[in-house]
């Protein structure tokens, strides 16, 4: 990073303090943020030690519980039959209701 | 692309559409609520059947929130098909081994890997927080779609979000995890 790159993302960083920080971490985080305030939180996280690791917490929450998602090959390949079969009329889902 | 339903459109060519590509996101939802694979694939089956059977008065809208609605129906019925002395068992409160604390507990829990620990902080979440972090970070649902389908605000959505894994994060930090790691 360049220095008048640096310079340009501390005063970035500058715009918005560590309380407002952790008020929309978690919506910075979810992707929820808006796109005026997104680029200053990022700036902040890059440049503030403090607020940088709180972040990483919450990033490796938020990775394991996706992980919690993984799922086992066979039974998606079952699903995915199954559904195929009722696409196909294979499976009588009873009447539309 | 076009989400709308064309009513012209046959069921079979809708369910291909809307249902099938949403397998595996289902999947990984029907095993936090069930918290057994073999429940979790009978569920999703369950699910699909339904969403086959009412897919003409779908719209197109919100296609995920539509089959988690659902799917949230199918395991309403689940519960209820149980007798209640198996429901009563169900019901029962799992000994909490961190909240009790000792040492017994302690050698439990600093066994646990990150990826299980956090496994075991979700499941001591109340029901309601532990709805909107499947619904968000397991589902990958946005705030709007997960509000859609536990018909709540969006802001609500968001404040038990934070709090649910501000507990999550206070669990870990019990198990011995700093910052997400080991300390």
């Amino acid at each position: 990073m360049s220095i008048l790159t640096k310079i340009r993302r501390r005063r970035m960083a500058a715009r918005i303090d560590c309380a407002e920080v952790g008020a929309v971490l978690q919506q910075y985080l979810d992707g929820e943020l808006d796109a005026t305030t997104s680029p200053l939180v990022e700036a902040h996280l890059e440049m503030c030690r403090e607020c940088g690791l709180e972040a990483s917490i919450y990033i490796d929450v938020k990775d394991a519980l996706a992980n919690q998602g993984d799922l086992p090959h066979d039974s998606v390949q079952r699903l995915r039959e199954f559904a195929s079969r009722i696409a196909n009329g294979d499976i009588p889902a009873g009447e539309h209701e | 692309m076009n989400t709308e339903a064309s009513t012209s459109e046959t069921a079979e060519a809708r369910f291909e559409r809307w249902v099938l590509p949403e397998v595996g996101g289902r999947l990984r939802v029907a095993r936090s609520m069930t918290h057994n694979n073999h429940d979790a694939e009978d569920l999703v089956q369950d699910t699909m059947l339904r969403a086959y059977r009412s897919i003409d008065r779908f719209d197109g809208r919100y296609p995920r929130a539509w089959l988690l609605t659902t799917m949230r129906n199918a395991e309403i019925n689940r519960h209820r098909r149980q007798r209640p002395v198996l429901l009563t068992e169900a019901q029962q409160t799992l000994p909490d081994p961190v909240a009790d604390g000792g040492a017994t507990a302690e050698s439990t829990v600093l066994d646990l890997t990150f990826d299980a620990a956090v496994e075991e902080a979700l499941a001591h979440l109340s029901p309601d927080f532990r709805e909107v972090i499947e619904l968000v970070d397991i589902a990958g649902l946005s705030y709007a779609e997960a509000a859609e389908v536990v018909g709540i605000p969006e802001g609500t959505v968001m404040s038990r979000l934070h709090r649910a894994r501000g507990r999550v994060r206070t669990r870990l930090e019990r198990h011995g995890y700093d910052a997400g790691r080991p300390r």
